[in-house]
């Protein structure tokens, strides 16, 4: 079982898991999906190879869509539609972009309210038109000798009391 | 016995680009506004001024590829336009611009996947090939095995399930300093050296042909700040713990490796003994060598589009476009630009394209 929390250490509106694989990564995107709702917004960063669309990955299936989930990077956006009873996840990348001036010009902030979940990659390069409801998690690898182990940083500043019941939920839940 | 010609228009990206293509082979015109100077001076694609100059660019883009080809509309068999996969806002403007002149002239509209143009780009270079064939299609957005069965035919072997191999250059090169795009600039920095220079994995998956190529871009990043650390503790500076040259040749090497093998069990597997390149990773000068080498060994016949034809351009869809012409394929005005459009198989089942003659 790829538990995720191995360890959990809530300070001030700021929760921190440790990750050890990519594995359990991807399981805590898959247990996080399970908290989301309609038009939920996550910002993903972390230096390259911190795993983000890996936590992405896990999202999707927690989510249940079907098919690959690769990086946009390129693209800027891939959609993966809702399949039936679950909600469509929009997999954006600001990695390119200058600002989120260039995000708005081409209508992708639009998605935001599409009744779906939206995660968004190196989201600080947007912070600033990131909605109140947005959950932030930063990804950080602590220790070069520990190549595959990655600190999970979230914040949720809009929206504490969904914060404080993901903690509850996250010390009930074992299998994750 | 008079031609077929096909109007191409491609603007999924960068490029806005128009060509006047005859029966699927012959280039009459190909004309692509670039914008990659542009993105350099930001480091990547700027989607806003991406959109805006493809509005700007189209129309007289397409003015000028039908005067070099010394054409007129109402000369053209069929229009053929990218409709995904790509940046929703930019391929609107090439495909509502194709509609526009559809409606306009008459003529049908037919709708082409990008990735089945960068396949078709080898068409275009080598006027004998002739499918079945297998086609390595590695860009900054994809990284594809495709087995093109027939022409419009096409069965996707293997993908990337994270980054494609153009973004692991791309992203290590501004990683480590070398800027963009960061394909060309690794290529050209790891010329003459050491491909071993420190070990990289190659990711693989038991059941699958897929690709993967995070694992080794955070690996390089990994010993990238390795390297840093070391460089610190002796008061250097990190290319003199390592050179840039060898990192760059040992980093390029791992990614092509990979495509080189998965590649070749793909045709141990289809027992095809006939393979393509597409797409702007094609162009790379350690890929090309390598695969030469080994289809040599393996029997196997190689080609590859000239560079020109390896990055986005429209003669490309042109040809696309014009095999799916001559199948009967036919597009409603209703078509829709598509941003994860996939790459479906036996698209054009209900015609035998097997029979055409060019």
């Amino acid at each position: 079982m790829n538990r995720i929390a191995k360890t959990l250490h809530f300070d001030a509106g700021l929760l921190t898991l440790t990750s050890v694989s990519i594995e359990q990564t991807i399981a805590f995107g898959r247990w996080l999906a399970n908290h989301l709702v309609a038009d939920d917004i996550v910002s993903l960063d972390g230096d390259l190879g911190a795993g983000k669309t890996a936590l992405t990955r896990g999202l999707a299936e927690g989510l249940g869509c079907q098919g690959p989930v690769s990086s946009p990077t390129f693209t800027l956006l891939i959609e993966h539609p809702a399949q039936l009873g679950g909600l469509a996840l929009f997999h954006f990348d600001a990695y390119r972009l200058s600002d989120s001036g260039s995000f708005c010009e081409i209508g992708l902030d639009e998605y935001f309210t599409q009744k779906g979940v939206s995660v968004i990659e190196w989201g600080e390069v947007i912070a600033d038109i990131l909605p109140t409801q947005t959950l932030y998690i930063l990804l950080s690898q602590q220790d070069l000798n520990q190549p595959d182990s990655r600190q999970i940083e979230i914040t949720w500043p809009g929206c504490p009391d969904r914060l404080a019941a993901l903690i509850q939920r996250l010390k009930e839940d074992d299998s994750c | 016995m008079t031609s077929d010609l096909i109007l191409g228009i491609e603007s999924s990206c960068d490029e806005t680009a128009a060509a006047v293509v005859a029966d699927g082979r012959v280039i009459l015109s190909s004309v692509i506004a670039s914008q990659a100077d542009l993105h350099s001076a930001y480091g990547g694609v700027v989607p806003e001024i991406a959109s805006r100059m493809h509005v700007e660019a189209i129309l007289p883009v397409i003015d000028q590829a039908l005067e070099e080809a010394g054409k007129t509309l109402t000369d053209l068999s069929a229009i053929a336009v990218t409709y995904g996969p790509g940046l929703v806002g930019a391929l609107l403007v090439g495909l509502s611009v194709a509609k526009g002149l559809a409606w306009a002239t008459g003529k049908p509209l037919i709708g082409v996947h990008h990735i089945e143009g960068h396949i078709a780009a080898n068409y275009l270079a080598d006027p004998d090939l002739q499918p079945p064939f297998l086609c390595l299609v590695v860009s900054g957005a994809h990284s594809h095995l495709v087995l093109v069965e027939d022409y419009g035919r096409n069965t996707v072997l293997a993908r990337t399930r994270d980054d494609a191999a153009g973004e692991a250059f791309d992203k290590i090169a501004r990683a480590i300093g070398l800027g963009y795009p960061g394909g060309p600039l690794i290529d050209r920095t790891a010329e003459g050296g050491r491909t071993d220079a420190f070990a990289l994995p190659r990711s693989r998956f038991a059941d699958s042909l897929d690709f993967s190529f995070s694992g080794l871009k955070t690996a390089a990043l990994n010993q990238f700040n390795r390297f840093h650390q070391q460089a610190e503790k002796a008061g250097s500076e990190v290319w003199d713990v390592i050179s840039l040259q060898d990192f760059a040749a040992t980093y390029q090497q791992a990614i092509v490796d990979v495509l080189v093998d998965h590649t070749f069990q793909a045709l141990d597997q289809t027992r095809l003994k006939r393979l393509t390149l597409a797409g702007g990773v094609a162009a790379n000068s350690c890929l090309r060598r390598c695969m030469t080498d080994r289809a040599a060994d393996a029997g196997v016949l190689l080609s590859y589009p000239p560079l020109w034809l390896c990055t986005d351009n429209a003669a490309m869809i042109a040809s696309a476009g014009y095999y799916a012409y001559k199948a009967g394929r036919r597009d409603e005005l209703s078509l829709n630009a598509t941003a994860s459009l996939e790459l479906t198989d036996d698209r054009y089942a209900d015609s035998d394209a097997r029979d055409l003659s060019i």
